[in-house]
């Protein structure tokens, strides 16, 4: 048995080889194209005895070889386990454990920093993606492999582990977000029947390829036979260049990137944008005002979703549908259902009444396999099947979903999910530093971008500008603080817990 | 190659490789999207600290903050001045 994934690319490839699979960077590369690079891939991978369910890892960049790196590890049965190029090594250390990797595909840069530091030890092989590095066995390698689908003599089944999606960040336990081959369709197969995708889209994925959202925008169209658009890097301007040229009819965005869409749009040089069918706005609730003048501007069907990675997509509405539900996230996809519940004082968890707002918990034919290795971790977060989100919500009577804040203590910013307790532990390790909080902070541009508060030791002083080093030499760029608070004490309730939530109305 | 330029490319060519035989002093890697505003926190306290030097607020909008050549030629005067 062979990858339903891979079975359906490749029949893509055989019945419309000289469509249009993928465009990059100013690169367009056929299905025929394309199903030569996953099979030299494929065929590198096996030249160099990748074995049946060995995990892979590679700080993945927006490029058609990433996006051939899925498909080939879903044919042969791999795991890939996608990286932040900007981790600092330690986390990159701790993934890398955390993931079970075997094998390491990565840039020069990748590996000189990973020398500097004191090496990274794994089992398997080194690929080298673009210049010849010690040690490491060059890319360029995937010219001399043959560029047909490999025979196995194995089965790869639809349970298989696909890709491992690190949430969280630089130290403790990363939480791998195990995702299957079946994961990985289904979800795709959902989003094609929600949004009545054809073989005639053209597919823009404009966020990191290390995201769920991006990998699965990716997927669905070569699976559909459809085009992939793939963005190599975000600015606002790049992504309007791109519309202007590629003519996207789909794509799923984040909502801080169509703030900063609109933003040029309504430049009067800005170019018009008529290609869309649909655009569907995830991560964040768009303010109206932004939503509004979108869809005056790039007249098209505007959706907005909710969902978690642990449960792909869960909730879906067209605003020019339903009028009168301008406020909601929409109704749940035919695969998932919706509880709202509340923790009562005694232990017990009881379903809120409609209006009421609680916890959002999801059951979903589209959830993950677990988190990896952490099954006891999954259980935990399940209530009778239903995975707890920590996002807050209510149900009207219609079953229309509306978004409330969260529970958990997460800064979500420009759509990636920062745990603050990640920065704490590692700004916590300053001798000069009692105590510190991460914490969310509004800002326009980002929706969100991460303060850090700090309480130095009784006769310490803080240096900022040392600190502002630590923070960008041990945490990731999208884990920097933006803005720093030196505070004498931090917000706690009566039982000494950290108030995090309270910290920026005390800063201010 | 020189330290300031080695490291301005270090960073900047974390994810992506400029492309090739690129004008250093003339190509906006903030507006090709290689450091975006995430990224420029982290760059702007590594080049300070790297150099032990301290950016205004009019140096970090200023083009000369877009360019490896224009960075490069900041970096360059702020080291000698000090």
């Amino acid at each position: 048995m062979r990858s339903a994934l891979a079975n359906l690319f490749y029949e893509n490839a055989k019945l419309t080889p000289n469509k249009e699979a993928i465009w990059c960077d100013g690169k367009i590369v056929s299905y025929r194209e394309m199903a030569e690079l996953v099979s030299r891939y494929s065929n590198l991978l096996l030249s160099l005895k990748a074995a049946h369910g060995d995990h892979i890892a590679i700080p993945m960049n927006n490029s058609i070889e990433s996006v051939a790196l899925f498909f080939s590890a879903a044919d042969l049965g791999l795991c890939v386990v996608p990286l932040n190029p900007s981790l600092p090594f330690d986390a990159v250390k701790t993934a890398i454990v955390a993931g079970d990797v075997k094998h390491i595909i990565a840039r020069k840069i990748f590996f000189s920093e990973c020398e500097k530091n004191g090496g990274i030890s794994i089992p398997g092989f080194s690929i080298c993606l673009d210049q010849d590095y010690p040690g490491t066995i060059p890319f360029d390698k995937i010219k001399e492999m043959p560029a047909t689908r490999p025979e196995l003599d194995y089965d790869v089944d639809d349970n298989e582990s696909l890709v491992l999606t690190m949430t969280s960040g630089s130290t403790g336990a990363p939480k791998p977000i195990d995702m299957s081959q079946k994961n990985k369709y289904e979800r795709s197969m959902a989003h094609i029947r929600v949004y009545n995708l054809t073989k005639n889209d053209r597919i823009l994925a404009a966020t990191p390829l290390y995201h769920s959202l991006a990998e699965r925008l990716v997927i669905l169209p070569l699976i559909l036979g459809a085009t992939s658009i793939l963005l190599p890097r975000f600015t606002p301007a790049i992504w309007l260049k791109c519309a202007e040229e590629q003519k996207p009819t789909f794509t799923i965005a984040v909502s801080a990137q169509l703030a900063q869409i609109l933003e040029l749009l309504k430049q009067p040089d800005a170019p018009s944008i008529t290609s869309f069918r649909s655009i569907v706005s995830s991560s964040a609730l768009l303010e109206d005002s932004v939503k509004y003048e979108l869809i005056d501007l790039l007249k098209c069907e505007f959706h907005e979703m909710y969902g978690a990675s642990e449960v792909s997509t869960v909730t879906d509405i067209c605003f020019q549908e339903t009028p009168n539900k301008q406020h909601s996230v929409g109704k749940p996809f035919d695969e998932a259902k919706i509880r709202i519940l509340h923790d009562d004082d005694n232990g017990s968890v009881r379903d809120c009444a409609i209006h009421e707002v609680g916890e959002i918990a999801v059951k979903s034919k589209l959830q993950c396999k677990s988190y990896y290795k952490q099954e006891n971790l999954m259980q935990t977060a399940m209530v009778d099947g239903y995975f707890r989100t920590g996002d807050l919500g209510y149900l009207d009577e219609d079953g229309y979903l509306y978004f409330a804040g969260r529970k958990k203590e997460i800064i979500i910013t420009g759509a990636i999910n920062v745990y603050p307790h990640d920065i704490d532990v590692v700004v916590g390790r300053l001798p000069e530093i009692e105590e510190c909080a991460a914490f969310s902070y509004p800002d326009e541009r980002l929706g969100e971008i991460v303060a850090l508060a700090v309480v130095p030791k009784e006769g310490q002083e803080i240096n900022l500008r040392a600190l502002k080093s630590y923070c960008a030499r041990n945490l990731a760029d999208f884990q920097q603080p933006h803005k720093f608070f030196v505070l004498n004490k931090l917000p706690k309730n009566a039982m000494g817990k950290l108030q995090r939530m309270a910290i920026l109305e005390y800063v201010q | 190659m020189d330290k300031i330029r080695q490291t301005i490319l270090d960073f900047v060519e974390r994810e992506y490789k400029l492309p090739e035989n690129v004008d250093y002093d003339t190509f906006d890697f903030v507006e090709k999207g290689f450091v975006d505003s995430m990224g420029m926190v982290q760059f702007v306290a590594i080049l300070e600290d790297e150099f032990d030097i301290e950016f205004s607020a009019d140096e970090l909008l200023s083009n000369d903050f877009k360019t490896v050549g224009g960075l490069e030629k900041l970096i360059q005067k702020k080291v000698n001045k000090k």
